[in-house]
């Protein structure tokens, strides 16, 4: 390794200011950092730091991804992984060519977003709206925010709604049947031409036929729906991993899925035949991908504590809302969008209501 | 009395000092710095040459009451040697010496002047500003920290109380008789057979109160307990804050009548081959006080603690007259590979990241590095969860950014108590703790050349 640090020293130069290749200096970097850790040192109090920075960070969240992956590969075969090449070359194309029009590093972020994208699109979305999908989220969900950091919407679900609204077609009629126990799809590649001969129906969409599916199933994601959010199972696994390490904030979590389970056993209550139970809303969908890995998104959420509460509850209404009484089957992913939105006016009121206890107080 | 108190965090870092005070050798000369953490000595009574005795007044600090700098031993005087340093040579204990009983020629209290004279004053703080107490100025309370919980800042309290006990509990009822009101002394709440004995022997005096305080980070601030017992800050009428040594310095100044020349000193840290608390007199070299103690690998020596304290930079050559605590922390050896992947069994972070996690008793090793890059804050909420002032320094860095001074006032950012600890915990690794620190100046710059143009106006 001493080899490696070696190379990077030595072709630093290069990419410093007056160097022959400055303008790829945030490609450099980003290989570096991708290998080592920073040399920089601090340079006043606190002289010592925390261990954590956005690398590892970010990193949590694609350790916590891995399980919902993995049920997605064995679902529906390895054509995920194909979209998943496909989002993080597109998306990170972008990325990349944004750090160095703003001669910036390049932002950990991407990681997840290129992750999480393919993971939300039905496993035999067209590769290449895949591609469009993606660059569409990190350029107008990001990028013209100001990049990482600065963004109002996830840059996921910015890209997912853009490509529900420009593509509905491919999208509705993507999902596929699940692979069969004992080995699932592991070993297929699932192309767009043999939908016809595959393709299922969402549980969201069969409950708008009054039909409430098996929840073993669901549970364990033998469903068809988007690319990674069928397996409730895999989803939890990781999603309480990354609540108890602190990355996703469980305040967020336990606010959306609290406002679910109540508001849809209100409903179920008053007519069991038109709104599905509260265990079925929970199960179905993307609503624990949501809940866990895009709601919890700390950019696009409110930063005060109390604020995650009632940014989670007002997402997790939406989603009721939308799955009960609009025309879209499923609700999570414009229900997020508009919590995002809602969120610099969360937190605007509770730190009015904190700034004003705070004068009091003296 | 219970009080409630918000945030903090205890760092575990390898180097704790050990208990014994180990013992120095001689020092051929002291070099005394004139600045410290709030004194600058900037009037110098001494000639070159001259011989001076222990205890005799070397400069002041005009524009701190004319706070004295005493000679530490006797010794000849050697000025402009050694740059910003009075240098004492051929330093030697003399026949210690009696202050006399100050002459009725100063404007306030003798009890207080004598203080002042022996060099005990600068263990006062003003608990909410951190600043040098006016001698002139009555005290309406006074709030007392046996314990310093920002790792190596200062002696252990435990070292301290264990040898002098007695001269503690009797510096503590000279206090009370300084003191308008009551006293309010900070124990750790430890089952320590040391903080039983000091609850007890407290119970009995009026007006001394023990508070019970949770062991950690920053419970100890003078500030932060201050608010927690609800003493407000009021002009001309300050709250004192002292620690176990500015006991022990009254203690020393009444009952001996003796100039407090030497300082208890913890030396830790993970750059400390051998912590170790020392009794140096002022003006110790810290080449001499660190050989052999410390890694030979580069280093950073910090006055203070790594949260709060201010690197040592190279020019300073003695022991300031501040000095509580050194901690050295060596720079970081080499880059780590994949850091980001590793399991993180030997770091320890609040968030629970690492796997360090399942070894509660881990001590980390910590360097100077800043492990990680400058990012955007994303919003993690760390910085909000650990202060313990209440506020948001997420939200006051979205102001900082936007340069809105007057809604950063509002957001409370006066109240910092610069603990450092959103600095420490940012995984953006953004300096939060300076930025609400130069905020606060600008707001006082802003403010003061508003006050100025007001009085501008009325006078025309």
């Amino acid at each position: 390794m001493k080899l490696l640090e070696t190379l990077f020293d030595r072709t630093r130069p290069w990419f410093e200011r007056g160097g022959r290749l400055h303008l790829l200096r945030p490609l450099a970097q980003g290989a570096e950092a991708f290998f080592f850790g920073s040399s920089e040192q601090t340079d006043a109090a606190p002289h010592a730091r925390d261990p954590l920075d956005s690398k590892r960070f970010m990193m949590m969240v694609i350790i916590a991804l891995a399980p919902a992956l993995l049920a997605s590969i064995y679902f529906f075969g390895l054509r995920v992984l194909a979209m998943m090449a496909v989002s993080y070359i597109a998306g990170g194309t972008v990325e990349v060519a944004f750090a160095i029009i703003r001669k910036k590093d390049i932002h950990e972020g991407f990681f997840v977003t290129g992750f999480l994208f393919p993971l939300v699109v039905p496993p035999t979305t067209p590769l290449w709206i895949v591609a469009v999908g993606v660059v569409f989220g990190v350029l107008v969900g990001k990028e013209v925010f100001g990049g990482t950091g600065r963004n109002l919407f996830n840059p996921v679900l910015v890209g997912r709604a853009f490509l529900a609204v420009a593509y509905p077609l491919p999208l509705a009629s993507g999902f596929v049947t699940p692979g069969a126990w004992p080995w699932g799809r592991l070993a297929e590649y699932v192309t767009a031409d043999r939908v016809d001969a595959l393709s299922g129906a969402t549980p969201l969409a069969l409950g708008r036929q009054g039909e409430f599916g098996n929840w073993f199933d669901m549970l364990i994601g033998n469903i068809s729906g988007s690319a990674g959010e069928t397996s409730a199972l895999a989803i939890l696994i990781g999603g309480l991993f990354l609540c108890m390490t602190r990355v996703a904030n469980y305040r967020t979590v336990a606010g959306i899925l609290g406002a679910v389970f109540v508001f849809s056993a209100i409903l179920h209550a008053a007519d069991p035949v038109r709104f599905g139970p509260p265990l079925w809303h929970l199960l179905a969908g993307g609503l624990f991908l949501g809940a866990f890995f895009m709601a919890t998104d700390p950019v696009t959420s409110p930063a005060t504590n109390t604020g995650k509460w009632v940014y989670g509850m007002l997402i997790g209404g939406l989603v009721v809302l939308i799955r009960s009484f609009s025309g879209w089957v499923e609700g999570v992913m414009f229900a997020i969008l508009l919590g995002n939105l809602a969120s610099p006016l969360i937190d605007e009121i509770f730190v009015t209501m904190r700034v004003r206890r705070l004068q009091r107080d003296g | 009395m219970t009080i409630k108190l918000r945030g903090g965090y205890n760092i575990r870092m390898t180097g704790r000092p050990a208990g014994r005070v180990a013992a120095l050798t001689d020092p051929a000369v002291l070099l005394l710095p004139q600045r410290s953490r709030r004194l600058r000595f900037n009037q110098v009574l001494v000639k070159n040459g001259q011989d001076v005795r222990c205890g005799d007044v070397l400069a002041v600090d005009s524009t701190h009451f004319d706070l004295p700098l005493l000679a530490p031993r006797d010794g000849t005087v050697r000025l402009r040697v050694h740059r910003g340093h009075i240098a004492i040579e051929n330093p030697a204990v003399g026949p210690s010496r009696v202050a006399p009983v100050a002459a009725d020629e100063s404007s306030y209290d003798p009890r207080r002047k004598l203080l002042v004279d022996l060099g005990a004053w600068s263990f006062l703080f003003d608990a909410h500003t951190d600043a040098v107490p006016d001698p002139g100025q009555q005290a309406v309370a006074a709030i007392v920290a046996t314990a310093r919980f920002e790792p190596y800042a200062g002696p252990r309290g435990d070292v301290q109380l264990a040898q002098s006990f007695e001269a503690f509990l009797r510096g503590l009822d000279l206090l009370a008789t300084l003191v308008d009101g009551p006293l309010y002394v900070a124990v750790p709440d430890v089952r320590g057979e040391l903080a039983r004995r000091l609850r007890q022997a407290i119970s009995g005096k009026p007006r001394i109160e023990t508070v019970p305080i949770p062991r950690r980070y920053p419970m100890d601030h003078f500030n932060v307990l201050a608010r927690a017992l609800n003493l407000a800050p009021c002009r001309g009428r300050p709250v004192w804050g002292l620690r176990t040594e500015g006991i022990l310095a009254i203690d020393q100044a009444f009952s001996h009548r003796a100039p407090i020349v030497e300082r208890l000193i913890a030396v830790g840290g993970s750059g400390v081959v051998e912590p170790v608390h020392v009794r140096a007199p002022l003006g110790y070299p810290l080449d001499a006080l660190l050989a052999g103690r410390v890694t030979d690998r580069p280093r950073r020596v910090i006055d203070g603690g790594i949260l709060n304290g201010d690197a040592v930079d190279a020019r300073q050559l003695g022991l300031g007259v501040e000095a509580a605590g050194l901690t050295v922390l060596p720079e970081p050896a080499r880059r780590e590979l994949f850091g980001f992947v590793r399991t993180g069994l030997d770091r320890i972070s609040y968030s629970n990241c690492f796997l360090s996690l399942l070894r509660p008793r881990y001590v980390e090793p910590l360097t100077t590095a800043l492990r990680g890059e400058h990012r955007p804050c994303i919003g993690c909420g760390f910085c909000e969860e650990l202060c313990p002032a209440g506020i948001m320094p997420h939200w006051i860095h979205k102001l900082v950014y936007q340069n809105a001074l007057e809604e950063i006032d509002r957001s409370g950012s006066d109240r910092c108590v610069a603990c450092g600890l959103c600095s420490y915990v940012c995984p953006s690794k953004l300096d939060l703790r300076q930025e609400i620190l130069d905020a606060n100046a600008a707001i006082g710059r802003e403010l003061r050349t508003e006050e100025r143009s007001e009085t501008e106006e009325e006078v025309a």
